[in-house]
């Protein structure tokens, strides 16, 4: 649905016989937040909005004008406008939101932004959509799936794809972590993401590596308004694991500086799930109180932010420390005990196995506009430090415990240095982009048990996009990047692990392939990316896009030089130096319909790798204890389709449903698992919700709404081998939300239900479902914010 | 029109979510293991012999197993090895040839010096295709360690 909304101030003055006029504005968001660097048409001619937002025509003719606003995450924007005088214009545009807003414009066309499937989605709905991290906020919408470890942690999948095919980006710079780890979450505070895109497709020529399933692009670079201070207060409290926290923010600037300053908390407990015991490996292990123990935890977030803009100029740095405490199921780490799952009676402590995560960036944005273009630097450093805390256990004799940290089980360092800088500009009917990015990565470990390799990487890509407007009905988007990188991994030998085969009788040649846990190698890689698309307007109503390209991931230290057992996955799993960069072709379409009370967007796509990589049983056992067969990193060729479909429907006035499905399917086409699926592949699923809104109606946003909601997904049966059935569920849930007004304080208060039956459910995706895990059960939550605004 | 899409849509969505039956073409059974001696939390004696028997069997063929028994840590003893004796393994792997049913019955002669506690045995096995299961029995050299 689109909301397309026209301010015309007209500053009629007169000009004595002048034939050529003026047309000026701002280009701003429904916030009144400047855009710069959006594309803006008058007929055949282009601008591109500066910092604050501002663009300029000139030398015009008195006629009537077609008016077109591109930017990428907002809907299109058109109108007519007449020019007789000099004209001043603010062209508001709309976030192309999961709640959507209702004004039609009649004979809008879709110009269109890149030819990409995108979501946006705003503070405002993440937080109503918040059910224990920023992605299980965004894991409604169609082609976004969330993997969870318990109910606090979350990463992305995004059209079946996740780990390390899916980019996440703040403020431009790419968030990096331990990302190939099941059980690693996404170390983004929910409640400092001001917007998200979500960008379903590849979306390497920005990003480079990475980006083959998508990107998400986080941005909470705002600037508050002139002379203003003003911030807000968040409390939370939710049921299910007993959460309690929240989160404040203030924001001040004045002419030309401004700060941000935010602090987030939260508090939980074990979360409880509907199930008295879970059976894994022949154990029946039992679930007390349908808690399940040790899955408590804490997060302390704090954000500071600064900045200062001129009318050409602006720069702004940013300073963030997430730090995620997160228990580990005890019937998670090794053989089950029914001793350690038994009630300790405490459902806020977390006990050994535990991880610890701290997320640790500082971001520096600047943004020049000289002549017809605008230049962008983004520097930043990023350290993640996360450590898994255990019991000391080991099989190997000799082996005593350290003296220092004897619980210190993994430990990973890995420090981030990153450079992009970028160069827009217009000529005729193009927009040119052209950009370079570097990435050096560091990575140190610790710990009693190894299982990642100390590692160096070093990437840098330069890359070069056009985006064309052809003419009133299609929009051309062209780009290519050349992309270089190195891999540098240290080799480490398991002296205890060698002693120790040598001294259960196997050969010197056997214990040494073993022990070598990971073998020095230097990795060099270069890749080409590129891509085409295609935006046409059919009718009033009708749009559709085109997209075409081309690929790549760099393999990671992990792929190249595994050699261990990942408790995390209970297996012996190594790694293959010999292997290539992932690399795809795609080929992705999309259908749109819109009509004043009605949506509908259809979105297929295909993938053919020529090289996918994963992991692969060898069929030869590991020799280590527990251990089955060994997996070994492999490369196949594999082919991924897929599809999203979404409607959205206005019933009466008060009523709107929207619903959303996606489907996968996927196979591998070679290698000793040919016509078998590929692992961690989400079933078909879907979102539906009614929404029913009332009281006043103002600023196209009910005073109050009601929502029912559900989510539903099919049974998966297309097993990658050695994965399990999960069976399909239907959970439904309840949203009462409101903004209450004391005075002139306004209050907004969001009442929810989800999983209201209390139903026992499995995500076939998570990293609990092995052992057979439920999702947690019915919560109900209560967010609170308080807006405060204090003009100066 | 719009109700005509909305039913089509949510028919859809009914026909999808139950139409998918399993993949056909491609083996995703695991093989069946039926430990039948020893018993979880059977006590040995060093020098004795553990009398191991299994069954095995899988819709397809079975490919290979791995019998394997170590000496588990529990944490009790802080990593520290017991005074008494060395940590006892064993380790014996072998194919089925393809079969679809097997027995595997063997003693396992445990060393006079094995060192007391508890032992994990584990069974693993494959069928051709690669599927993979395990099985898990505890058991114990020596006196019957005391977990509380």
């Amino acid at each position: 649905m689109r909301k397309i909304f026209i301010l015309f101030i007209f500053l009629a003055f007169e000009s004595y016989g002048h034939d050529r006029l003026k047309l000026s504005g701002t280009v701003i968001d429904e916030g009144g937040l400047p855009l710069p660097g959006a594309h803006v048409f008058l007929d055949e001619k282009a601008a591109v909005s500066g910092v604050d937002g501002g663009f300029e025509f000139s030398n015009l003719e008195p006629k009537s004008y077609i008016v077109k606003c591109n930017y990428v995450g907002y809907h299109p924007y058109q109108s007519e406008i007449w020019i007789k005088n000099d004209t001043s214009v603010s062209i508001i545009l709309a976030a192309a939101s999961i709640r959507l807003d209702e004004v039609v414009v009649t004979g809008a066309a879709e110009a269109g932004a890149p030819a990409r499937s995108v979501e946006n989605i705003g503070s405002a709905q993440i937080l109503e959509r918040y059910s224990g991290s920023f992605i299980k906020s965004v894991e409604t919408l169609p082609g976004v799936n969330s993997m969870d470890i318990g109910a606090a942690m979350s990463k992305p999948v995004v059209r079946g794809m996740g780990f390390n095919r899916v980019a996440v980006a703040e403020n431009g710079v790419k968030q990096e972590g331990q990302q190939w780890g099941a059980d690693h979450g996404l170390e983004i505070d929910p409640f400092n993401v001001e917007k998200a895109s979500i960008v379903r497709g590849a979306s390497s020529i920005e990003y480079g590596s990475d980006a083959i399933g998508g990107v998400i692009e986080i941005d909470n670079s705002g600037v508050p308004e002139k002379n203003s201070f003003s911030g807000n207060a968040a409390f939370l409290a939710k049921s299910v694991n007993h959460t309690v926290g929240g989160s404040l923010f203030a924001q001040y600037r004045g002419d030309r500086y401004y700060f941000k300053l935010r602090g987030t908390i939260l508090d939980y407990g074990d979360y409880a799930t509907p199930t008295d015991e879970i059976r894994y490996l022949n154990y029946n292990i039992p679930v007390y109180n349908n808690r399940l123990k040790n899955t408590a935890g804490a997060e302390k977030d704090i954000h500071v932010a600064g900045g200062y803009l001129s009318d050409r100029f602006r720069t702004s740095m940013s300073v963030s420390r997430v730090n995620q405490l997160n228990g580990f199921f005890p019937g998670s780490h090794g053989i089950p005990s029914l001793k350690r799952v038994e009630d300790d009676g405490d459902r806020r402590n977390v006990e050994y196995p535990y991880q610890h995560t701290i997320h640790f960036k500082a971001i520096s944005n600047s943004v020049w506009i000289a002549g017809a273009g605008d230049l962008h630097l983004d520097l930043g450093y990023q350290s993640n430090r996360r450590r898994e805390w255990s019991q000391f256990h080991t099989h190997f004799t000799g082996q005593a415990p350290p003296e220092i940290n004897p619980g210190l089980e993994l430990d990973f360092h890995l420090r981030t240095y990153s450079a992009n800088v970028k160069y827009h500009f217009h000529a005729a009917q193009h927009h040119f982009t052209l950009g370079a990015q570097n990435q050096f990565q560091d990575n140190d470990i610790e710990g009693y048990n190894f299982f990642l390799p100390v590692f160096q990487t070093a990437s840098a890509g330069v890359y070069a996009k056009d985006d064309w407007n052809v003419g009133k009905k299609v929009m051309m988007s062209m780009g290519l990047r050349l992309d270089w990188g190195k891999s540098a991994v240290e080799a480490h030998f398991d002296s205890l692990l060698y002693r120790d085969l040598i001294g259960r009788g196997y050969e010197q040649n056997q214990a040494a392939q073993y022990a070598h846990r990971s073998v020095a190698l230097k990795k060099p890689d270069m890749n080409l990316s590129w891509m085409i698309g295609l935006d046409y307007e059919i009718s009033g109503k009708w749009t559709s896009r085109f997209n075409l390209g081309k690929s790549f991931r760099m393999p990671l230290a992990i792929e190249l030089g595994a050699n261990g057992v990942h408790h995390g996955s209970f297996r012996h799993e190594t790694g293959d130096p010999g292997l290539n960069s992932e690399t795809g072709h795609y080929i992705d379409a999309g259908l749109e319909y819109h009509a004043p009370d009605f949506s509908l967007s259809f979105n297929p796509y295909l993938y053919y790798f020529s090289n996918y990589i994963y992991l692969n049983p060898t069929g030869t056992w590991s020799f280590l204890a527990h251990a089955g067969q060994i997996y070994e990193y492999t490369q196949s060729k594999a082919m991924l389709s897929g599809m999203e479909l979404s409607i959205t429907n206005r019933i009466g006035g008060h009523l709107k449903f929207s619903g959303n499905m996606e489907y996968i399917y996927n196979r591998q086409l070679s290698g000793r698992y040919k016509n078998y699926p590929l692992p961690y592949t989400p079933p078909l699923n879907g979102f539906a919700e009614l929404e029913y809104g009332f009281g006043s109606f103002d600023k196209n946003e009910w005073k109050y709404s009601l929502r029912l909601n559900g989510r539903f997904a099919a049974r998966q049966n297309h097993l990658a081998i050695n994965e399990e059935s999960t069976p399909g569920y239907d959970i439904y849930g309840l949203a009462l939300t409101g903004a209450l007004t004391f005075g002139k304080q306004s209050v907004h208060v969001s009442l929810q239900g989800h999983n209201l039956f209390n139903a026992r459910y499995f995500n076939h995706i998570s990293f609990y479902r092995k052992l057979e895990i439920p999702e947690p059960g019915r919560n109900i939550q209560l967010l609170v914010r308080i807006p405060i605004n204090v003009r100066l | 029109m719009i109700r005509n899409i909305f039913i089509t849509f949510l028919a859809a969505i009914v026909m999808l979510q139950t139409g998918c039956g399993s993949d056909e073409s491609v083996d995703s059974k695991k093989p069946e293991i039926e430990i039948l001696s020893p018993q979880t939390g059977a006590e040995f004696a060093p020098e004795s012999a553990i009398h191991f028997q299994a069954k095995f069997s899988d819709n397809i063929a079975l490919g290979s197993y791995r019998i394997e028994i170590h000496y588990n840590d529990d944490g009790h003893s802080h990593g520290r090895l017991t005074e008494t004796g060395q940590p006892f393994e064993y380790e014996n792997t072998g194919s089925f040839n393809g079969k679809r049913e097997a027995e595997i019955e063997v003693s396992i002669p445990i060393s006079h010096d094995a060192a007391h506690g508890e032992y994990h045995i584990g069974v693993h096995c494959t069928d051709e295709a690669g599927n993979e299961n395990v099985r898990y029995v505890e058991c114990y050299i020596g006196d019957n360690h005391d977990e509380k």
